[in-house]
């Protein structure tokens, strides 16, 4: 099992409905896939540096997940089929980042100090 | 960060004075390499939008390589340009 950053940006032009039900799609790909989601965020709506497919703002997710090999080539095709995903790219974490780095941040204590995003690196998976 | 070194008197034979460039991610060993911080990245890349020599940042061999691959990460994703033409 892998530890996989996935970042995504879908059509801002779609309703919420669709968005909703294309990250459900998502998500069942990846359970199906024995994939464990461990953070899904949505960074929302930003503006792209350049145009991709005539449009020049973009929805941006991230996802953490923890799964084999086996799953991110599904993803992969999960993504490259949906016309409303723009761009995507995964990344394999290194391997000393661990679960608990990545889990969502807990607000409502204040926390010590907030730690830095773990860089990533090593084998980028598609592009 | 371009560091030019000081004029010399003409016909002095006294090396130029250069400022020593340093790593700036083996000095600041929390900042991230990674393509979702592209404040960071800009200062790594010229105003049109190409990648800054080793020879220009100070940047040492092993952050150049990440750096490298994660500002082509940082551009297939359209948080920052491959290029910037008027």
């Amino acid at each position: 099992m892998n530890l996989y950053e996935i970042m995504f940006i879908l059509n801002p032009d779609i309703g919420e409905d669709e968005r909703e039900k294309l990250t459900s799609r998502l998500k069942s790909t990846i359970s199906k896939n024995k994939g464990e989601i461990i953070r899904f965020d949505d960074m929302g709506i930003k503006s792209l540096t350049y145009k991709i497919k005539k449009k020049s703002r973009g929805q941006y997710f991230l996802i953490y997940l923890d799964g084999p090999g086996s799953m991110i080539a599904e993803i992969e095709r999960f993504l490259r089929i949906d016309e409303n995903v723009i761009r995507f790219v995964i990344v394999k974490l290194d391997k000393h980042v661990t679960r608990q780095d990545l889990e969502p941040k807990v607000e409502p204590q204040p926390e010590p100090t907030p730690q830095a995003s773990p860089s990533t690196e090593q084998g980028e998976v598609g592009a | 960060m371009q560091d030019r070194p000081p004029r010399q008197q003409s016909g002095s034979k006294q090396k130029p004075y250069y400022k020593r460039k340093t790593c700036r991610f083996c000095e600041e060993k929390t900042l991230p390499i990674d393509y979702k911080a592209p404040h960071i990245l800009k200062d790594f890349i010229t105003e049109r939008g190409k990648i800054l020599p080793r020879r220009i940042t100070g940047t040492c061999s092993y952050h150049q390589k990440k750096l490298a691959a994660e500002i082509k990460r940082a551009r297939i994703m359209a948080l920052i340009p491959f290029t910037v033409h008027d």
